[in-house]
């Protein structure tokens, strides 16, 4: 089940994956994977805030704030953005992901 | 853990993604409109999970309780011993767990001094005939009775999904293994002990006791899936469990944390899901405990 409303969206099984294999202390495999999370919530949320005309914003954020899971929002986001938005999104994750692995893989 | 070596791989790769968090928060609060919303916390992400979480586990309560056939009698876990009395109104035996306590135990998060302690291990045992202890083995908690919280359901094995899980989805899974790593090391192993593990486990803060840094790899096995008591003094409700998880954090105002499962036999799992409730190690050596509600 879908705990924020783009989770079904988003693979990032390899970020999992990657830290999964890690030897690292657990604690900081949960921190990195708490980063990710935030990392992905922000992105995907200033990528439909800079989509959807201000006066939508409020009504977007307090049913996101309110009922986070809810399928509704990419109903919402559909009628006020655009038909291709649940594609728009993907891409957005896609690209906020690709980062994410830039940043674990990098050397010392 | 020992951190006077070089900074790891990951910790800095942590150092970037912090970078990288900050600079789309900035990105994010450049809107007028999110700022009203996402100033008061740097977890976004991980708060409204949280949230979420508890809406969707609200939501499938109603409906569980709808559904739900009445409740049966408040039965006597069946530890029985030779040495027990006739079968007694269980009715009774959870009142008298509960009223027995209520008039020692504090209302707020404490450890229990050496008189009190014996006190509460003599209720425990009386009416439940678990040998409870507030010491074992020269280990104890920085708490007997603190505040517990409503925990996702962890990862059991390389691969467990949350659709595997079979009870209360709606609570969500944790991101990551618990402290104490996987409850099996991969599926084949996985059996009805490390189920019964997870459904009923419950999280304390090793990461506080004082010897945690020195005796770490000592205290960690120690700690790990230890069979617990958690009874809920405001009812009487009682649960055997086991550490799954380290934590929650001191900031959280909790001292513990438990499952899905294990809250909803303690009746914490509506409302604020959080209560008052003590904490204990049980003495089994002989693993003859069941883990599990015991009083109901």
């Amino acid at each position: 089940m879908a705990i924020l409303f783009y989770d079904h969206l988003i693979t990032k099984s390899e970020i999992e994956i990657f830290l999964e294999a890690s030897e690292e202390a657990d604690n900081q495999k949960g921190k990195a994977l708490q980063l990710v999370d935030d990392i992905i919530f922000q992105g995907i949320v200033s990528f439909i805030l800079e989509n959807l005309e201000t006066h939508h914003h409020h009504t977007f954020l307090t049913h996101v704030h309110e009922r986070p899971y809810d399928p509704e929002i990419i109903s919402y986001l559909r009628d006020n953005i655009g038909p291709h938005i649940e594609d728009d999104i993907r891409t957005e994750a896609d690209h906020l992901v690709k980062m994410i692995l830039h940043d674990l893989q990098i050397q010392k | 853990m020992d951190d006077t070596h070089a900074p790891s791989h990951l910790a800095l790769s942590i150092q970037k993604l912090e970078k990288r968090s900050n600079s789309l928060r900035h990105r994010l609060l450049k809107h007028k409109s999110a700022k009203r919303f996402f100033t008061k916390t740097f977890l976004i992400a991980h708060e409204l999970r949280q949230r979420s979480s508890r809406l969707l586990a609200s939501a499938g309560l109603v409906g569980a309780l709808i559904t739900m056939p009445a409740p049966k009698s408040l039965a006597l876990a069946p530890i029985s011993t030779e040495t027990s009395g006739p079968e007694e109104n269980t009715f009774t035996v959870r009142q008298k767990l509960m009223t027995s306590l209520q008039g020692i135990l504090p209302h707020q998060p404490t450890k229990l001094t050496t008189e009190a302690a014996s006190q509460v291990e003599k209720i425990v045992f009386e009416n439940t005939n678990i040998n409870a202890k507030v010491v074992l083995e020269d280990q104890s908690l920085n708490h007997t009775l603190g505040y517990v919280g409503f925990e996702q359901h962890l990862t059991r094995f390389p691969g467990d999904s949350l659709a595997q899980h079979d009870e209360i989805q709606e609570a969500g899974i944790a991101p990551g293994r618990g402290a104490f790593g996987f409850f099996a090391k991969d599926k084949s192993s996985f059996t009805t002990r490390e189920y019964l593990r997870e459904k009923y486990y419950c999280v304390v803060q090793t990461l506080y006791l004082d010897n945690w840094n020195q005796d770490h790899r000592f205290l960690k096995d120690w700690y790990a899936f230890r069979k617990m008591i958690v009874i809920n003094p405001a009812n009487g409700l009682a649960v055997v469990c086991s550490i799954g998880d380290a934590g929650p954090a001191d900031w959280t105002g909790k001292q513990f944390g438990a499952s899905p499962e294990t809250m909803q036999a303690l009746d914490l799992n509506k409302g604020p899901r959080k209560g008052l409730i003590l904490m204990l190690f049980v003495d089994d050596p002989d693993n003859k405990i069941p883990l599990g509600p015991i009083n109901q």
